[in-house]
C-alpha cells in the first residue's frame, strides 16, 4: 500500500519527535550527501563512513585509506548505543552512508542483508586481487553465494580485568576458582571496595557474564540446547544462574548496579573504586592507556566443571562478524567498495601491529606488547572454543527479551529455576 | 484589508497551504501509523496483516505495558498535584513586590532553558550511589542510612525521576502562572482588601478564580507532557531497573527501533495518541466553566 521508505519515515515521524531526537543527527547523512555533491563538483569523489568504534585508530585508518584510494572522506563517529538505533532507521529508510560498520551478531547482520541495500563485494575483491589477502573463512559467503561485507574488527572476547593496586591493598591474589572468587568478593566488600563493577543499565555485561558462567559449567551445553539436544533448564544453566544470584546476594556488584551505565561502571574500575571489571578484549588498549601497569588480567576462573581454557565468550560468530558494508545506492559505488576493502585491510594491519591475530595476511611487524595483552594473546591461543555470545545468535526481538529476562535474574525478580524455565520457553519458541 | 478579513472564502484560501502542510506532516503519519499497527512488520520485510493482534498483545500479554501506564499516571499525578501547586506557590512569591524578585524568577526558570538530556545527565551524576553528591551530602549530614541506590533500585527509581522532572519544569508553569497573576487588575485586590480579604483569602477568592483559565492550560500541558515523557527516562534509566520506570513512549521506541517490531511499536503509538486526545478532551470538558467576572 505504501512505499517502504515513505512508510518508515512516516512511522518515525508519527512514533514521536522524541524518538527522532534520540536518533540524533539524522541530518548528518544529508550533510554528507551535500558535501559529497560539492566535492563531486570539484572533481574528486567522496565517501561517507559511519563508525561506532571510539578508538582513534579507526579514524586514522579511514583517513589513510581515503588518501590511498584518492577520495574525500566524510567520517562520522556515532556513539555505540545511539548507532544501533540510527543504523536500523537508516536501513529501513535507505538513508545509509556509502560505507558503514555494523555490529556482530545475527540480530544486527540479518536486517542489513534483508534490507537489500548493501552491495556485493565479490567483483572488487576479485578484480583487485585483495580478496586473496583475507584468511580462510574470514569473508562471509551468504546463501546467494555473494560476499557482502569485509571484517572491521578481530575476534574479541570477554575478559576478566582486575585492578592490581586494589588487589595488592587487599593482600589477595586473582581468583582461580569459584571459591576463590567468592572469598575475594567477600574480602573486598568487607574493606569497602566494590568487588565487581557492572554496567547493568545496558544489560549486556551481565548477560555475557552469565554466558561465560554457563560455559564454565559445560562448554557445549548452549549449542546442544539450541539444537534441541539439551534443555535450558538443565543443571549447567541453573547452576550458573545460581552463581549469578550468589554474586548479587554477596554484594559482588556496586550499589545500584542495575541502573549503572557501562561507562560509569568502567570509571569505578579505572579510578580504583572497583576491583574487577568484566569487559571485552577490545578495551585492552584504552584500559592500558588509562591505568598503565595497574591493569591486571587473568583468564576467567574455573567456576564450574570446565577448565579455564575450555572456552571463552566471543562478541562475534563466524557467520555474523563485525563488518563493513557498502551501500548499493552509493553514488561512487566502485570507489566505496575499494575503500571498504582497503580499510578492512588497513585495520587488520593495525591489529597485527598491536600483536593481535589478524583476519588477513599482513606485512606489518608486531610491536612489543604489554605484559597483560601478551598474556591474553597466549591464553586465547590455548582456548579450545570461542562460544559466540548468545545475544548475537538470536533475532533482535528475542535477543532483547532475553536480555530483559537476564536483568530480572540479576535484579532478583526471578529465581534461577524461574529464569531458566522462562529461558527454555523463550529460546525454544524462537527456534 | 478589512474587506479581505471579512471574506470567509479568502480567509479559507489563505489557510489552505498551512492546513495542507499540517495534514501531510501530522494527520497522514498518524493514519499510516494506525495502519501499521494492524501489521506485523520489522521495517524491512513485507508486512503481514495481523488484525488486532498487536492490541491484544498490548493489553493482555505485555507485562511491562501496564507498568508503563501506571508510570504515566504517576507522572500525571505528580505534574498536576505536586508540580503545579509548587509552581503556583513560586509564581505567588515572585509576584510580590519585593527586592530581587526578578532574580528569583530567573533562578526558578533557569532549569527550563537547560536541555532535558543535560539535566538528566546532571542528575544521574548527583544520584550516583557510589560517587554521587546526594549520598555524600546525606552521609556528611549523618543521614547515611537515607543513602540509596536512587536510580538503581526499583523502589526509588521512579520517585527519583519524578523529582528531576518536577525540578526541571516547575519554572515553566511558574512563568505561565506568573504572567496570569500579572494580568489580574490590582483594583480587585484593593476592593477585596476593603472587605477584609487579604493574604490567603485574597489568593483563594481573587487570584485562583481569575487564574482558572491559565490553570486549565497548565493542567492540560502537564498531563500531555506526563503522558509522552521519554527523554528524561531514556537518559536516566532507560526504563529500568526491571521496567520500574518504563513509559509508553519509551516502550514504543524500544519495540520499533531496538526490537524492530514496527507493527507493535505503532500500536503503542496509537494508544498514546488516543490516550492524550481523550484525556485532554475530558480535562477540557471537566475544567471548562463559565468565565468569572467581577
Amino acid at each position: 500500500m505504501f512505499g517502504k521508505k515513505l512508510g518508515v519515515v512516516a512511522a518515525s515521524i508519527a512514533l514521536s519527535s522524541v524518538v527522532l531526537s534520540a536518533c540524533g543527527g539524522a541530518n548528518g547523512n544529508e550533510g554528507a550527501t551535500q558535501n559529497q555533491d560539492a566535492k563531486a563538483a570539484e572533481g574528486k569523489e567522496s565517501v561517507s563512513l559511519w563508525m561506532f568504534d571510539a578508538d582513534p585508530m579507526y579514524q586514522a585508518a579511514a583517513e589513510a585509506t581515503a588518501a590511498e584510494v584518492g577520495v574525500d572522506l566524510n567520517y562520522e563517529y556515532i556513539q555505540d548505543e545511539t548507532y544501533k538505533t540510527k543504523i536500523s532507521v537508516a536501513l529501513a529508510a535507505n538513508e545509509l552512508p556509502d560505507v558503514f560498520q555494523q555490529h556482530a551478531g545475527k540480530s544486527y547482520r540479518t536486517p542489513v542483508l534483508q534490507s537489500k541495500t548493501v552491495a556485493p563485494l565479490n567483483d572488487t575483491l576479485d578484480s583487485t586481487g585483495l580478496g586473496a589477502k583475507f584468511l580462510d573463512n574470514q569473508l562471509v559467503k551468504e546463501e546467494d553465494g555473494n560476499i557482502y561485507s569485509v571484517p572491521s574488527n578481530i575476534s574479541t572476547t570477554l575478559v576478566f580485568y582486575y585492578n592490581k593496586k586494589l588487589m595488592s591493598d587487599l593482600g589477595a591474589t586473582p581468583p582461580a576458582t569459584w571459591d576463590d572468587l567468592q572469598a575475594l568478593v567477600s574480602k573486598a566488600d568487607d574493606k569497602g571496595i566494590i568487588p565487581i563493577a557492572l554496567g547493568g543499565k545496558e544489560r549486556w555485561q551481565g548477560d555475557l557474564l552469565y554466558n561465560l558462567l554457563v560455559a564454565r559449567q559445560d562448554v557445549n551445553v548452549f549449542d546442544n540446547a539450541i539444537k534441541g539436544d539439551a534443555k535450558f533448564t538443565d543443571a549447567p544453566f541453573v547452576d550458573a544462574a545460581k552463581q549469578v544470584a550468589t554474586l548479587v546476594s554477596s554484594n559482588a556488584f556496586q550499589k545500584g548496579f542495575l541502573g549503572s551505565a557501562y561507562l560509569d561502571a568502567q570509571e569505578l574500575f579505572k579510578n580504583d573504586k572497583a576491583l574487577i571489571w568484566i569487559d571485552g578484549s577490545f578495551n585492552f588498549g584504552a584500559l592500558s592507556k588509562a591505568m598503565g601497569d595497574n591493569l591486571g588480567y587473568i583468564a576467567f576462573p574455573k567456576t564450574g566443571a570446565e577448565d579455564v581454557y575450555s572456552a571463552t565468550i566471543g562478541f562475534q560468530n563466524s557467520a555474523a562478524p563485525y563488518s563493513l558494508f557498502v551501500n548499493n545506492s552509493s553514488k561512487h559505488l566502485d570507489k566505496a567498495k575499494e575503500f571498504a576493502i582497503k580499510l578492512s585491510l588497513k585495520l587488520n594491519d593495525e591489529f597485527v601491529r598491536k600483536g593481535l591475530p589478524g583476519y588477513a595476511a599482513s606485512e606489518v611487524k608486531s610491536e612489543s606488547q604489554n605484559e597483560q595483552l601478551s598474556a591474553y594473546a597466549t591464553d586465547i591461543s590455548k582456548t579450545a572454543k570461542t562460544q559466540a555470545m548468545w545475544f548475537g545468535l538470536l533475532s533482535a526481538d528475542t535477543g532483547q527479551e532475553y536480555r530483559d529476562m537476564t536483568q530480572q535474574l540479576y535484579g532478583g525478580n526471578l529465581t534461577p529455576e524461574e529464569y531458566t524455565a522462562q529461558l527454555e520457553t523463550l529460546l525454544r519458541s524462537a527456534e | 484589508m478589512e474587506r479581505a478579513l471579512s471574506d470567509k472564502k479568502l480567509i479559507a484560501l489563505f489557510l489552505v497551504p498551512g492546513l495542507t502542510v499540517f495534514l501531510i506532516f501530522y494527520f497522514v503519519p498518524i493514519l499510516m501509523t494506525a495502519y501499521y499497527s494492524f501489521q506485523e512488520w520489522d521495517g524491512i520485510n513485507p508486512m503481514a496483516f495481523v488484525g488486532l493482534d498487536n492490541y491484544t498483545k498490548m493489553f493482555t500479554a505485555d507485562k511491562s505495558f501496564w507498568k508503563a501506564v501506571w508510570n504515566s499516571v504517576a507522572f500525571l499525578l505528580t505534574g498536576v498535584f505536586v508540580q503545579l501547586p509548587l509552581s503556583f506557590g513560586l509564581a505567588l512569591l515572585v509576584s510580590r513586590k519585593m527586592k530581587g524578585r526578578k532574580w528569583f524568577r530567573n533562578i526558578y526558570f533557569f532549569p527550563v532553558v537547560m536541555s532535558t538530556t543535560m539535566v538528566s545527565l546532571l542528575w544521574v551524576k548527583i544520584y550516583d550511589p557510589n560517587i554521587g553528591m546526594l549520598n555524600t551530602l546525606l552521609e556528611a549530614a549523618h543521614l547515611g542510612s537515607w543513602a540509596q541506590a536512587w536510580l538503581g533500585d526499583t523502589k526509588t527509581a521512579l520517585l527519583s525521576v519524578l523529582i528531576v522532572t518536577t525540578w526541571h519544569y516547575v519554572g515553566y508553569n511558574m512563568l505561565i502562572l506568573f504572567a496570569g497573576i500579572q494580568g489580574i487588575s490590582e483594583q480587585y485586590y484593593e476592593a477585596a482588601k476593603l472587605d477584609g480579604a487579604v493574604g490567603w483569602k485574597a489568593v483563594r477568592y481573587i487570584t485562583l478564580p481569575l487564574l482558572s483559565d491559565v490553570l486549565r492550560i497548565c493542567v492540560v500541558l502537564n498531563v500531555i507532557y506526563a503522558l509522552k515523557t521519554f527523554e528524561s527516562v531514556y537518559v536516566m534509566t532507560n526504563g529500568g531497573p526491571l521496567h520500574s520506570t518504563t513509559m509508553i513512549a519509551l516502550k514504543m521506541f524500544q519495540e520499533a527501533f531496538l526490537k524492530q517490531n514496527f507493527g507493535y511499536g505503532s500500536a503503542l503509538a496509537v494508544f498514546m495518541v488516543l490516550e492524550c486526545l481523550i484525556i485532554a478532551w475530558v480535562l477540557n470538558k471537566v475544567l471548562t466553566r463559565e468565565k468569572i467576572e467581577y
